[in-house]
């Protein structure tokens, strides 16, 4: 218990210290340089939160009955406003929804489908809300929504006799019909988005952005800003006292002192931690979210400050250290702001923190478990991973040492065994990375068009995975932890392969938000679906087994490689993604 | 005590400490010597814990160096200044006090005595400010903080002037003289000469030669003894004091000339090698690897 004890109080006292180190000193100028800063971030807010709602008030022109079950949503809704409903406003675009007799009609333009896209997140608001009120088991959503399209005045397309193209609707409200395009050149793929918005039956068809035409993410987009761009400074700075330490060796006599490696890192990691969180309630505060939003992008904050802080131990100079947590800094908000995008239009959407926080601040919508589950985890067991890949640096030997990056880059996964364990070892921490980096290309890739993105993935998620499972492999070679020989190279291939396979199944919590109803998601994960999906017998088994080979043999290949020089290494490891590729296009393009 | 058995270190290819095997009495000085590369500061980090060994193990005081407790028998002093620029030298002090476990109280007095006996003065300026001498007395004082039983100094007294370099030397002389056991490694073979009992040479990481230092000059010096006694003696002359003074080759010699002056009713003042010193020693073993 003293033990324990003692490790705290030490690891609170570098906290203090590394708060007392990085801060300014207390004089005026500082104190009024803050004070400034504070007015201004909160004026800038509150104009941003003032802009952005006013921006889209009342926006949309609703035609629509006031007996209508519509006409509450309409007129809830604040980008809407209500008129009678008219057909001839409709075609001349003064009105951009028009409701008649429960169906919902656009005319196409841009601004109708942007109207519609928004006005189906507000019916599924109305939705949840009354459903929530409703409480009892039986109660079954009270409004559905069919779009039926018509033409404009500036014709494109056929109009028939009275100017709608109306089809007549069968079943309860939720329409299934064949979404050809019948318009004249309208785009009728949105009726999938509606479709899959309202039918709640499983069969739903996901589309690209270009599809989609989400409204302009205003929300988002200034989230971003306020919550993105402080993390940045805090990752900079928690960087910089890191590789200061690295400088002139000071950190050496924290070292040779009773503190542990990990009581430094925690005890330099703390206060980072803390202005994360506190600049996060702080933002959270301005923007009317609750803790959720702010559960929500701390583990983001920690994952980045992982990643800086292993780009601390990698870079040799602050020169390395910007460009990498430059390129980090980016990634994050790509990661952050682009699935946030389609908040309430797309499953994709989930992979996003910023996500939840749109969500948790829109009083209509309820963030579901499993999708704040699916936004914190990936992130959290990232930050873990990253942390025990950087922290293997954190010792006397490589801490001080200068190598290039790519040296640090195979030091720090030689760290973990110094016999076999060291390949699933390394594996179990690379493995995050290599989810997450996925999850960042589906999000990335998801706005090219298909099959563009499916094939960029492909040879994308090929190129990862090899370099995670052959990269250990390497660095044991290297290190000589292992024999280089064809033999042992043999053996840590098919330990790493196999050991990749089944850590890629852990993964398959990407089906908690349905993930893999994606075809890009599919595309990404096929390995760990085929699995679930599969049956018994020799097909499920050849369909389960058949990514455990790939991975044994294409990892194989490029230990062969590893195990003599390295430009050995690069050919074998080309050869292996080619193949790894290939075969990734081969089940695809065989089962559909 | 420190007992060190073929303790190796290896940087992929490179051997910086091969088999190195050498014991330190506690409560006696123990000098490494040898030349850049020579494996030093990796035998005394490997000491210290900072460093794993490839191969081999050490122990300080029956506890075994890769465990966590050897940080708290042990001083470290390395051989850069690796300071917190920004801090004064009494918080820095205070700091590692912390960090150590110390009381507040019992740190306060502990820094003061210290630094008294150091002679360093101005503590409340900022580290970064101070000259390289102030700086390494902080350090050493760093080093004593949590009165530790063993001291490590990798070259203590490096790019010193000459004032402080003695002031620096005389105070390792008396944590010796206390009880601490010292172990440290220099260039300049004068400061081992100085305060160690016991000294290791070592020449591209192993150790070409250890023992007292009387044992290294028996065996590789071929040193002249010079010998000061009251009464005169075979072919001494009378020095400016009255006492005789003469030169023998051997050790032998010595000893017939003690019996002789002994035999009469003189006694010897002092016996010293001249001659060779601990560095003509050093370079003609090095020299013969």
């Amino acid at each position: 218990m003293s033990q324990k004890f003692s490790k705290l109080r030490r690891t609170l006292r570098i906290s203090r210290w590394e708060i007392s180190s990085s801060l300014p000193p207390l004089t005026r100028k500082t104190i009024g340089i803050t004070i400034v800063a504070l007015v201004l971030l909160t004026t800038i807010s509150i104009g941003a939160i003032a802009f952005g709602s006013s921006s889209s008030e009342e926006m949309y022109t609703v035609g629509v009955d006031s007996d209508s079950p519509y006409y509450d949503v309409a007129q809830e809704g604040e980008a809407f406003q209500t008129e009678e409903p008219s057909l001839n406003a409709l075609r001349e675009g003064e009105q951009d929804i028009l409701v008649e007799d429960d169906n919902v009609y656009i005319s196409g333009t841009e601004r109708s489908n942007a109207a519609a896209t928004e006005f189906r997140i507000d019916v599924r608001a109305h939705n949840d809300r009354m459903l929530n009120e409703a409480g009892g088991d039986d109660a079954a959503y009270p409004v559905s929504m069919t779009i039926r399209y018509v033409s404009t005045t500036d014709g494109v397309g056929d109009i028939d006799s009275d100017g709608i193209d109306i089809q007549e609707e069968e079943g309860g409200g939720v329409t299934s019909e064949n979404n050809e395009q019948d318009d004249g050149g309208f785009v009728s793929t949105i009726q999938n988005e509606l479709h899959e918005a309202f039918a709640f039956d499983g069969a739903t068809t996901a589309n690209t952005p270009g599809e989609l035409q989400p409204p302009v993410p205003f929300q988002s987009l200034i989230l971003s800003l306020f919550f993105l761009i402080p993390l940045n400074f805090v990752a900079q700075a928690y960087g910089s006292s890191l590789l200061r330490e690295r400088v002139n060796n000071r950190g050496e006599m924290l070292l040779s002192s009773p503190a542990t490696k990990w009581e430094i890192i925690a005890g330099k990691t703390l206060p980072y931690i803390i202005a994360i969180t506190l600049i996060s309630s702080f933002v959270s505060l301005l923007f009317g979210g609750g803790i959720l939003a702010v559960l929500a992008i701390v583990p983001l904050g920690i994952a980045l400050l992982a990643g800086v802080f292993t780009a601390a131990m990698y870079s040799r100079s602050f020169k390395e250290l910007t460009f990498i947590t430059t390129f980090l800094s980016v990634g994050a908000i790509v990661y952050a702001f682009v699935p946030a995008m389609f908040t309430d239009v797309h499953p994709i959407s989930s992979i996003s923190p910023l996500t939840i926080v749109v969500q948790s601040i829109e009083p209509a919508t309820t963030v579901g478990l499993n999708e704040f589950v699916f936004s914190f985890t990936p992130l959290a067991v990232l930050a873990v991973a990253v942390y025990a890949l950087g922290a293997g640096l954190y010792r006397e030997e490589d801490l001080f040492a200068q190598r290039s990056i790519s040296q640090k880059v195979l030091d720090s996964l030689s760290s973990f065994g110094d016999n076999y364990r060291l390949i699933p070892l390394s594996l179990t921490a690379l493995m995050p990375i290599v989810f997450v980096t996925q999850l960042l290309l589906i999000a990335v890739l998801f706005a090219v068009p298909a099959p563009y993105n499916i094939l960029a993935l492909f040879v994308a998620i090929s190129i990862i995975e090899e370099l995670a499972k052959s990269l250990p492999i390497r660095a044991g070679m290297e290190r000589g932890i292992f024999k280089s020989n064809i033999k042992t190279a043999l053996i840590c291939g098919v330990l790493s392969g196999f050991s990749f396979f089944i850590l890629e199944k852990v993964a398959v919590f990407a089906q908690i938000v349905g993930m893999h109803q994606l075809e890009i998601g599919q595309a990404a994960f096929h390995g760990s679906f085929s699995a679930l999906e599969v049956g018994a017998g020799s097909v499920g088994l050849l369909a389960l087994f058949a990514p455990a080979v790939l991975h044994m043999f294409t990892t194989s290949i490029a230990s062969i490689g590893a195990s003599k020089t390295r430009s050995a290494y690069l050919i074998a490891f080309v050869i292996a993604v080619a193949v790894h590729t290939l075969y990734n296009l081969t089940v695809v393009i065989t089962l559909g | 005590m420190i007992s060190v058995q073929e303790l190796s270190k290896r940087y992929g290819d490179v051997t910086a400490v091969d088999s190195s095997s050498f014991t330190i009495n506690r409560g006696t000085a123990m000098g490494i010597i040898g030349p850049n590369g020579a494996g030093k500061t990796t035998t005394l980090k490997m000491l210290t814990g900072l460093l794993t060994p490839t191969n081999g193990s050490a122990t300080i005081n029956g506890i075994p160096v890769d465990d966590e407790r050897v940080h708290e028998i042990v001083g470290f002093l390395p051989e850069e200044n690796p300071v917190y620029e920004r801090m004064t030298g009494m918080s820095y002090l205070m700091f590692f006090a912390d960090i150590y476990g110390v009381p507040r109280d019992v740190a306060q007095e502990r820094v003061k005595t210290i630094l008294d006996r150091l002679d360093l003065e101005d503590r409340e300026r900022r580290i970064g400010n101070m000259s390289k001498g102030m700086t390494r007395k902080t350090l050493i004082a760093r080093s004593l903080i949590h009165d530790p039983e063993v001291v490590i100094y990798d070259e203590p007294a490096s790019g010193l002037d000459p004032v402080t370099t003695n002031e620096i030397l005389t105070f390792i002389s008396d944590l010796q003289e206390e009880g601490k056991t010292v172990v440290f490694s220099a260039h300049n073979l004068h400061h081992v000469e100085q305060v160690c009992d016991t000294v290791v040479m070592m020449y591209d990481g192993s150790i070409v030669a250890s023992g007292s230092l009387d044992e290294i000059r028996e065996k590789y010096a071929d040193p002249t003894y010079e010998v000061v006694s009251t009464e005169p003696f075979g072919g001494a002359k009378e020095t400016k004091t009255g006492n005789y003074r003469t030169s023998f080759d051997s050790i032998e010699m010595v000893n017939e000339a003690k019996k002789e002056i002994s035999e009469g009713d003189g006694h010897i003042i002092s016996v010293q090698t001249v001659g060779t010193t601990l560095e003509d020693i050093f370079l003609s073993v090095t020299e013969s690897q």
